[in-house]
């Protein structure tokens, strides 16, 4: 299958400003380069994060401190759902279907995202980092979701 | 609970059909319900209407057809799990002295309000439309086989044993006209890997209802098989590392484990005297994990029970006997009513070609988005 859509839409060399909008901006959040930024919330207490931001920590009640999440992170779970993808432009460049992820960042949230890159080798465990996947327009702008590419093989 | 609590009475439409409107089979089912009990409506002290996606005061305009009695009608929403926590509701209702006769009824039709499992509507197309439920218990799947090596006979084989058993149901929305095999589930049209379509619950409209009652009701009419409650539990999340907050399903399996064990000590039973289990198993993986979680078996042993008949209907713990999600369908407010049905008929031995042999204790579980978990355990008279 062919990644040409999202390496070139998140290449952060090509100098355009605000490639992206988020299609779920309460999510994830593109910066100028087109770079994913996850928003989180940080426990005071006990420096537990949370995906997507708490008003307070859930495991104490306590104070919480806006943060960007960890952009990589390893596959907890995925799954090849077949039913034609909801967005403009499919992550496959087909209508066959599109595979959905549980990941676990670096710095500890699970959060949900679809996975692209090399089929085969999206398992339990490989590692991965977050990119902007092109989804449908917004407005007058480029509207996209939250993704993350395989960077390697699971260990 | 602080007296005796009994089902006197249960009632359902069949799921997804016959062709009534879901006003009418609230009605048929709440009726066949107090026929059931053999109590007028007039003796009701109070109803809780069980409905995740009807609009508000749909349900209270509609039983008006009970009769204007001006009992307290509340409505109770509980994602999937709305007809047990409606149950619960009315268990303790009765449980604590405030009521005799006490009514739970739930209904719901997923079609009518253009929602489900697998539907995209125009406001959840984002990532939260592109991950949706069906997505959530098939990553439960990849990763119970990736840790346990389960396979996806295993999986249809549940199903399978979900649909024959349904067939054996009237009020099943699925009725096969001949048994369902493994290969058939296999062949079936893949939805999310590694679950197929036949793996996956109808979401048919339809209602269910039940009467609960003290032991007093029970005794002034002298009925001998009435069922008692003898556990009503509610549990919801704890925090675990990797715990989800946002998304369809976030509620993890622990959730089972830990409702089942307090209904454990309520009813001063163990697993082992389970003789009929009511899971949400709205997709086949769910099945296999509460197999563990509910202590019917060790950590990863779950495989095992599929495989030698131990959850079928004449095994030691039969599952999901009237069809279960898979089987009988999962209109959201009335499932959990349709689980209290099946272990009532059970218990009451009623249950004609699903009949399992002289069951003493049922179980049912459900889980609701949010997340939430039910746990009720139901006892035979003897």
């Amino acid at each position: 299958m062919t990644t040409g859509d999202t390496e070139g839409a998140g290449a952060a060399d090509t100098a355009a400003p605000a490639p992206f909008a988020s299609v779920d901006p309460t999510l994830y959040t593109f910066g100028p380069e087109g770079e994913v930024i996850i928003p989180g919330s940080q426990s005071d207490e006990t420096g537990d994060r949370f995906w997507p931001p708490r008003l307070r920590c859930p495991r104490t009640g306590g104070t919480v401190t806006d943060v960007d999440l960890a952009t990589t992170g390893t596959v907890w779970s995925w799954t090849f759902v077949h039913a034609p993808w909801p967005g403009l432009v499919s992550p496959n460049g087909t209508d066959e279907g599109y595979t959905a992820g549980l990941v676990d960042l670096a710095d500890g949230p699970r959060v949900i995202g679809v996975l692209i890159g090399d089929r085969e080798a999206i398992a339990v465990g490989t590692p991965v980092r977050a990119v902007p996947l092109p989804f449908r327009e917004l407005a007058d702008q480029q509207g996209a979701i939250l993704a993350f590419e395989t960077t390697g093989i699971a260990s | 609970m602080n007296r005796d609590v009994y089902v006197l009475g249960v009632g359902m439409s069949r799921f997804g059909g016959p062709p009534q409107t879901l006003a009418q089979k609230m009605i048929t089912s709440g009726r066949a319900a107090l026929a059931d009990a053999g109590l007028g409506y007039d003796r009701v002290e109070s109803l809780y209407l069980g409905s995740a996606l009807m609009p508000p005061t749909f349900g209270v305009d509609v039983v008006k057809d009970f009769g204007l009695t001006g009992i307290p009608v509340v409505r109770i929403e509980n994602a999937s799990a709305t007809g047990a926590a409606a149950f619960f509701e009315a268990v303790h209702a009765v449980a604590g002295g405030r009521v005799e006769v006490s009514m739970a009824l739930g209904f719901d039709d997923p079609k009518a309000v253009g929602v489900g499992f697998n539907n995209r509507s125009a406001e959840s197309r984002g990532l939260l439309g592109a991950v949706g439920p069906m997505t959530f218990f098939s990553m439960w799947a990849v990763r119970r086989m990736a840790e346990r090596g389960t396979t996806i006979e295993t999986l249809a084989k549940i199903a399978a044993k979900n649909w024959n058993n349904a067939r054996h149901n009237p009020f099943a929305e699925r009725q096969a006209p001949e048994p369902v095999t493994v290969e058939q589930v296999l062949a079936s049209r893949m939805l999310a890997y590694p679950h197929t379509a036949r793996m996956a619950a109808p979401q048919g409209g339809g209602a269910a209802a039940a009467i609960v009652v003290s032991g007093d009701v029970v005794r002034s009419l002298g009925v001998s098989d009435a069922v008692r409650v003898v556990a009503a539990q509610a549990v919801s999340e704890r925090y675990d590392p990797g715990h989800l907050f946002k998304g369809a399903i976030v509620g993890p399996p622990e959730m089972a484990r830990r409702g089942a064990h307090a209904a454990y000590e309520e009813a001063g039973i163990g697993p082992d005297e389970l003789n009929v289990i009511a899971f949400h198993d709205a997709y086949a993986i769910e099945e296999l994990l509460y197999y563990e979680e509910i202590g019917l078996c060790g950590p990863g042993e779950g495989d095992r029970l599929v495989h030698d008949g131990t959850t079928e209907l004449t095994g030691k713990h039969p599952v999901s006997t009237d069809g279960g999600f898979i089987g009988r369908g999962h209109p959201a407010g009335p499932t959990g009513l349709a689980q209290i049905w099946e272990l009532t008929e059970q218990l009451r031995g009623r249950a004609g070609g699903r009949q399992v042999a002289d069951p003493r204790h049922g179980l049912a579980h459900i889980i609701g988005a949010g997340s939430v978990c039910y746990t009720h355990i139901l006892e035979a008279a003897r």
